[in-house]
């Protein structure tokens, strides 16, 4: 039963082997998109982008001696002020020209005031300016409030009019953070990896074949077609998985990477079990996208027709996937059984570390593999049809 | 022994094979002429398997095709119209492959795998990958494949077609060595000259079906010509337009 589809495995895949090119690049392809994610979250966790409180800043000030206490205060907060230009014109042109991300400016008219007035020189178009002053921001505000309740005391007040309101907020979920933004791209980007992983060898295996006139050759051997399909499709998906696993692996290596020594700036990438996780819920839904491109490639004309429709093919998974990041769907179990919406619910939600939810999982897997073998089934009866192995008369 | 009865086969409104009969017997070549598009190439795709005969029986050692086509496809050996090969499998690799596609064991193989490079003098390239071989060395890797398995019948849709004259020697010797085995072979050409000189029994064709058959000495007789070539013209001629056909 299985003779003839290991026969056909082990030539398909010993074939492409030999493709250098294409083995390169199908190899080098699923480590792009880790490598960037990588790349922006270290230069992210590394710039403080986000705004946090818990970071060392640079703070360029003007007028420094005009607040001692405030400059005190910052530098208490690992805000070290640093010289700025005395010119409200150089302030304006340092700032625009990104020389500096931002210019506190204290005027002489604080020098001895309880309440004064600072201007802030920032760039909104630039984000480093808009993250770094943010956090400057976030201190004065605290330094300000503090400063109030501290007056409202001295003056027999109530303290807690300074704040009037407060607002007290319990987090149910984990800390968010930057981090989290680029950990829910992962999700998308792997089913990107999944539909188009191993395109090229679907490509090559089925409307690639009948192009070069071997494809009669082989349906002349007493195999059933059902067999020398399942033997094409088993490559394909045995690349698919190699593929996605290097994608995940790469995405473990660089986010591992670009978080470490960022404090709690960027919260580290779930553990390993996790990636392993998602490869594995992943399993049923390469089969889907194997079959998938079996059935777009056979109804081609050429490869060259193929290459564009399977190029197109990854944008579908692509825009609901790109959506979700910010916009959750929440993984009821009739969601879960759907191929693609039920794996992008889960892993968004695998990957927040909402923790897992196996009757998910259990959905995803049997919802998918029936899609799967639905999509596989008609590709079987597609690969009967004599216009499939011939091309068009 | 291959027998075609009432073979039909339509594309869209294209007749492709409208009525064909013939019979191969073992031991024997049995040549298909007829011009382009006359249906040679359609009929051994039905022999074969590839394509599904909207009429009629194809049997090959009495399995139909139709209803068996596993059965038929271990007992035909076929050269293809296509003859692709994989580029980047070496000849002996292609051999092996089919070998074991056929159903051959590991033994089985590499004994036929060996036999057939000598056979067919394919020592200088047969680990070499197919990409850049020529025209004759493609030929001679889709004839081995074609017939790894030691098939008693045997298709080749133009054996000879655009090979030097060493090439088309040697595929001669071959056919007429095969039929020595008492193969029942069936070949399709356009070289008349070719069909005279290999086979037993001759099936000219015209619009999908058979116009003429016959042995080459009784066509000949017949048809009250020496030359085979201009009976093949006149019975293609009458034949397409219905005037008159000999059988």
């Amino acid at each position: 039963m299985f003779r003839e589809i290991k026969i056909i495995f082990k030539k398909e895949a010993k074939d492409h082997l030999r493709d250098r090119r294409s083995l390169v690049l199908s190899m080098v392809f699923p480590l792009l998109a880790p490598i960037l994610v990588g790349v922006l979250l270290f230069f992210v966790s590394q710039n403080n982008l986000s705004g946090s409180l818990e970071v060392s800043l640079d703070a360029p000030i003007a007028g420094q001696e005009y607040a001692p206490d405030l400059v005190a205060y910052l530098e208490s907060k690992n805000i070290s002020p640093r010289s700025a230009p005395q010119v409200r014109e150089f302030q304006e042109s340092a700032v625009k020209n990104g020389d500096l991300p931002f210019v506190l400016v204290i005027p002489e008219e604080a020098r001895g005031k309880a309440v004064y007035t600072v201007e802030l020189f920032i760039d909104k178009s630039s984000p480093r300016s808009m993250a770094t002053a943010a956090t400057l921001v976030r201190h004065l505000t605290i330094y300000s409030r503090q400063k109030g309740m501290i007056m409202l005391e001295t003056a027999g007040l109530d303290p807690g009019m300074a704040t009037p309101v407060t607002l007290s907020e319990h987090n149910v979920g984990k800390e968010l953070n930057t981090a989290f933004l680029f950990y829910n791209m992962i999700p998308s980007l792997l089913m990107f990896m999944i539909f188009m992983g191993a395109v090229y060898l679907a490509i090559d295996v089925s409307v690639g074949e009948r192009e070069r006139g071997s494809l009669e050759t082989l349906l002349i051997t007493p195999v059933s077609r059902v067999k020398v399909l399942l033997g094409k499709s088993l490559t394909a998906l045995v690349f698919t998985m190699l593929i996605v696993f290097l994608n995940l692996l790469a995405f473990y290596v660089s986010l591992t990477w670009a978080t470490s020594g960022s404090g709690s700036v960027a919260t580290p990438p779930p553990e390993a079990w996790v990636f392993l996780l998602l490869f594995v819920v992943s399993i049923p839904l390469m089969i889907f996208a194997v079959s998938l491109q079996m059935i777009i490639a056979f109804m081609t004309r050429s490869a060259k027709e193929a290459q564009i429709y399977l190029g197109l093919l990854p944008i579908v998974p692509l825009i609901p996937g790109l959506v979700m990041v910010f916009n959750t769907i929440e993984p009821t179990p009739a969601i879960s059984a759907i191929p693609i919406y039920g794996q992008l619910a889960l892993f968004i939600d695998i990957i927040g570390g909402k923790g897992i939810d196996w009757t998910g999982v259990a959905f995803s897997v049997a919802g998918t593999t029936s899609f799967a073998y639905i999509v596989f089934y008609l590709a079987a009866k597609l690969f009967e049809r004599e216009k499939t192995i011939l091309g068009a008369h | 022994m291959i027998v075609v009865k009432n073979l039909k086969k339509q594309f869209g409104r294209i007749e492709a094979l409208n009525d064909l009969n013939f019979r191969a017997e073992d031991g024997k070549v049995t040549g298909i002429v007829g011009h382009n598009g006359a249906g040679k190439t359609t009929c051994f795709r039905c022999l074969s398997g590839i394509l599904k005969p909207d009429e009629g029986t194809a049997l090959v050692d009495e399995w139909d095709v139709s209803t068996a086509r596993l059965e038929v496809q271990r007992r035909i050996g076929v050269l293809p119209d296509t003859k692709g090969l994989y580029p980047r499998l070496t000849a002996r690799e292609h051999i092996q492959y089919f070998g074991r596609l056929y159903g051959l064991d590991e033994e089985e193989v590499a004994a036929r795998e060996e036999i057939l490079i000598t056979r067919l003098g394919m020592e200088s390239f047969a680990d070499r990958p197919s990409k850049g071989f020529s025209r004759g060395q493609r030929l001679k890797v889709a004839l081995a494949q074609a017939i790894v398995h030691n098939p008693k019948n045997i298709i080749f849709d133009e054996p000879t077609n655009g090979l030097d004259f060493s090439s088309v020697k040697a595929v001669h010797e071959l056919i007429l060595e095969l039929k020595e085995l008492g193969n029942c072979i069936v070949i399709s050409s356009h070289i008349i000259s070719e069909i005279d000189k290999l086979c037993d029994h001759i099936v000219i064709m015209a619009e999908g079906r058979d116009i003429l058959s016959g042995a080459p000495g009784d066509l000949r007789e017949e048809g009250g010509h020496k030359d085979l070539e201009n009976l093949f013209i006149e019975a293609t001629a009458q034949g397409a337009h219905g005037l008159k056909v000999v059988k």
